[in-house]
């Protein structure tokens, strides 16, 4: 539940500026429910939404922001019909057809969101589209086309923390980690607490083998989400490397802990063991590892927005 | 780090660090080779016709210089070389780069869908023999020294069976025979598998391992009288299964005895640690297995050599895209950690699919650098990924005192060298004291690189011949002792994907004249020393015990 909470704000904060354009292109119905939906009230702004809906079928902004409510929800058919619904209604509106493919591109329907854009693509002058359009080319794999994008989106927004941190990871992503690395570095500057950024700069100190500041990264963004495994696995990393095998050990313990499926976290506690010599214990792990192995091919991403 | 090895980083700093030309490629029409590697694809993307193939340098006919055999696809789906452009091809090396087509004469065209090739003189009788694997049945071609081969598969018994890919002869008993091991990729029929790609769009691609299930490998033990038996469980080798495609035999820890590691893809890689003839897989105990943070890579060439220059030997394994070739450094007490970050290696290889890699020292600095052929596996990647391209370049990276840097394989100012890479061997070609590179291409013509680097710096080759070890003297220790730096290595012609290189030991001495001391530890047990080995020359060198000198030395040709 914690981590669809987690997803659904990160959702939210994605939506967040083109939000603020919902409404416009219909009644004042709405203007309740945006206030609500606003606050995270989602419930309540539903209720209000649907009311509105009911009164005025035509009331193309309460479509809109109903089903971007449902989508926070996670009511995902429902969203994608009233979001499409809205879009149909007013095809010129810039925003509803930001804000459907934003919905579909966090849901996975990358050749539906590309699709959604494809009329926006040759206007300019707008970070937010150029973000998604670089989020959407991340998706696609098209990392230096999304480079690109996220690029042009800095140049008219350059203290986006969404839009450095996407830049980031698309530089990471293709294996530029110096690039990389300042990106994390300048997003961390704007927003200390930005969790993913935090992440990431610590597994790519890690990578470099600077392990005493990527377990200083490593533990700063363990206390910003201590529920993220992934996080523990990559600290626990780092402590071995430094010859913190205590530290690393019960690192590697909570990483397991909070990731029971991921076969990630017991190669790395076994790994911790053998380093201990409880090479029994280790090898319980690794067998652990490797029966989830088996059993399934795909891991889970190491920060919440990957 | 040892205090040995900061000596030894300290000492060579001194060196150039210039690399205006690394290679020069070499049209292989101009050289005299015509092979083209075949993989026989219909538009059904059958998995085996991506794989490509490997090819092997070595001195088939004693006469001193390097020749080339290259293995080749078959039609599909019959999986018959039903015509000569199927044929395997061995090229006999007439010097300066000329070379002459002798497959007929030799009779090694082969039959079946080719894969991979090992070369080691498994009969002792002082010529290289043949080793070839494929996709349903291997084939071993002795050498009868006259410049003909004989197809011995069926009497040795090491037709082997399913998709072989790399094979390397190693006297892992050390009985002065050569063995014989074979890595399996997936079980796999032609014409049953799954359509992999878009199918909505019409767009069949090659499928992932993942569809299929993964393999053991085989062991063979020469019985000494020609024949082989089949020990793949009793060493201990059975019951693994991966998706193995790369082998390198490599004493890991310096106890004598051979161990083996196997290059994965997207299954564990496997470590064979041998005790005494027996062996017991320890990958993931060893941090080989995985990446460090546990992921399964999808392993392809594999090699090893001492790139930090503190006496362990270390072991790269390329990868695919976004994961980056491995660099694992050798802990000591069987433990590795993957430093490919650190040490420079990861970021340049990180866009492309790695095949078949090489530590060697290409400029004869001291220090062993690496080469990874790569080359995406599916022909219509651009259709996925418009960044990504079916041929990619080959990577060079020069060891700069323990960290990789890339440089241009031919010289700055040439365009990068595209190609779909899979086999990579090293060889003396020239008998120059460098190392020239042959790449095979899958469905495509091969590349030879010509080594133009390191001219003005200095070094010896070693041909060994074992009396009481394997003739070719597999698994020698090798310590060479220079301006006070202890150099190390291995004799064996295993490692990179498929392939089998040169199995002469080519020692990078930068501006010394003179190796002071060289050691070799034989498999058998035999210990030998050399003293005040000059500079220049390929040294033949006979198994004795004690202090001795070497049976002949021959000037470089330059």
């Amino acid at each position: 539940m914690a981590a669809l909470a987690a997803k659904w704000a990160a959702v939210i904060a994605m939506l967040a500026p083109v939000l603020s354009c919902a409404g416009q292109e219909g009644g004042v119905c709405s203007a309740n429910a945006k206030a609500l939906f606003l606050q995270h009230e989602f419930a309540a702004a539903q209720a209000e939404l649907q009311g509105c809906v009911a009164r005025d079928t035509n009331d193309n902004a309460s479509w809109e922001l109903l089903g971007l409510t449902l989508a926070s929800e996670g009511d995902k058919e429902g969203a994608r019909a009233d979001l499409v619904r809205a879009l149909s209604a007013v095809p010129e509106s810039r925003e509803f057809r930001i804000n459907l493919a934003v919905f579909l591109a966090k849901n996975g329907r990358i050749d539906e969101a590309d699709e959604a854009i494809q009329p926006l693509l040759g206007s300019s002058g707008d970070a937010n589209l150029d973000r998604l359009i670089g989020y959407i080319r991340m998706q696609q794999h098209e990392e230096r086309e999304a480079i690109t994008w996220f690029e042009r989106a800095l140049q008219q927004a350059p203290d986006s923390v969404e839009t450095l941190y996407r830049l980031g990871f698309a530089y990471h992503s293709v294996g530029d980690l110096e690039k990389a690395a300042a990106l994390y570095r300048q997003v961390l500057e704007l927003d200390p607490d930005q969790f993913s950024a935090r992440l990431q700069l610590g597994k790519l100190l890690l990578l470099e083998g600077d392990y005493g500041k990527a377990e200083q990264e490593l533990t700063r963004a363990s206390r910003i989400r201590p529920d993220y495994p992934s996080t523990w696995r990559y600290l626990s990393e780092a402590q071995l490397f430094m010859g913190k095998s205590q530290a690393a050990l019960a690192s590697a313990r909570t990483a397991v802990d909070r990731g029971s499926q991921d076969p990630r976290n017991y190669y790395q506690l076994g790994t911790v063991l053998t380093h201990l010599g409880e090479n029994q214990a280790a090898n319980a792990e690794l067998e652990i590892m490797q029966k989830l192995r088996a059993s399934r091919r795909w891991l889970p991403p190491d920060s919440p927005e990957d | 780090m040892p205090a040995l090895a900061a000596l030894c980083l300290a000492a060579v700093s001194a060196l150039p660090q210039k690399l205006p030309e690394a290679f020069v490629a070499v049209n292989p029409h101009d050289a005299g080779i015509g092979f083209v590697h075949r993989n026989g694809g219909t538009g059904a993307k059958e998995m085996i016709e991506t794989m490509g193939s490997g090819c092997a340098i070595a001195d088939f006919d004693n006469d001193g210089l390097a020749d080339i055999f290259f293995v080749n696809g078959a039609a599909v789906p019959s999986l018959k070389k039903d015509n000569a452009t199927f044929s395997n091809r061995l090229y006999h090396n007439l010097g300066n780069f000329h070379f002459v087509d002798v497959t007929e004469k030799a009779g090694v065209a082969g039959d079946g869908y080719g894969m991979g090739v090992a070369v080691g003189d498994y009969n002792n009788d002082g010529f290289e023999d043949i080793y070839v694997t494929g996709f349903g049945h291997n084939q071993l071609l002795r050498n009868r020294g006259d410049g003909t081969f004989e197809d011995v598969t069926a009497r040795a018994g090491v037709a082997g069976g399913g998709w072989s890919t790399s094979a390397a002869f190693v006297d892992y008993d050390r009985d002065g025979f050569l063995d014989l091991v074979v890595a399996r990729y997936v079980q796999y029929t032609v014409g049953t598998g799954p359509y992999c790609g878009d199918k909505a769009r019409g767009w069949r691609s090659y499928c992932l391992p993942d569809q299929f299930l993964p393999s053991s490998l085989l062991l063979y033990h020469n019985n000494g009288n020609g024949t082989f038996s089949d020990v793949t469980d009793e060493a201990g080798l059975g019951g693994i299964k991966v998706n193995g495609l790369g082998i390198r035999i490599v004493d890991i820890d310096g106890d004598g005895w051979p161990d083996i590691v196997v290059a994965s893809d997207r299954t564990r890689n496997l470590l064979f640690h041998n005790q005494h003839g027996k062996f017991e897989e320890i990958g993931t105990t060893a941090g080989l297995g995985y990446s460090n943070d546990g992921v399964a890579r999808a392993g392809m060439g594999v090699d090893a050599a001492d790139v930090n220059v503190d006496g362990r030997p270390d072991i790269a394994i390329a990868d695919f895209e976004s994961e980056g070739t491995a660099l694992f450094i050798n802990q000591g007490g069987l433990s590795f950690r993957d430093e490919a970050g650190l040490r420079g290696v990861l970021e340049p290889s990180f866009p492309y699919v790695g095949f078949g890699l090489r530590i060697f020292d290409f400029d004869n600095d001291g220090f062993p650098d690496l080469m990874v052929a790569n080359g995406h596996v599916l022909d219509d990647i651009t259709r996925y990924r418009h960044d990504m391209t079916w041929a990619q370049p080959v990577l060079l990276l020069h060891n700069d005192q323990g960290k990789f840097v890339p440089v241009p394989v031919a010289g700055a100012d040439a365009q990068p060298l595209k190609l779909v890479g899979r086999g990579l061997a090293t060889g003396d070609l020239t008998n120059s004291g460098r190392l020239d590179v042959v790449i095979s291409q899958n469905d495509g013509a091969p590349v030879l690189l010509r080594n133009e680097a390191g001219r003005d710096m200095n070094s010896i080759s070693l041909r060994l011949i074992g009396t009481r070890s394997n003739r070719d003297g597999f698994g020698t220790r090798v310590e060479a002792k220079i301006d006070g730096r202890v150099w190390t290595s291995e004799v064996t012609p295993s490692g990179s994907y498929m392939s089998s290189s040169d199995p002469r030991v080519v020692i990078g001495m930068g501006r010394a004249l003179q190796v002071e001391s060289l050691r070799l530890s034989w498999p058998s047990g035999t210990t030998q020393e050399l003293r005040g080995l000059a500079a220049g020359y390929i040294y033949t060198i006979r198994e004795r015990q004690g202090l001795s000198r070497p049976e002949a030395a021959k000037k470089f040709e330059r």
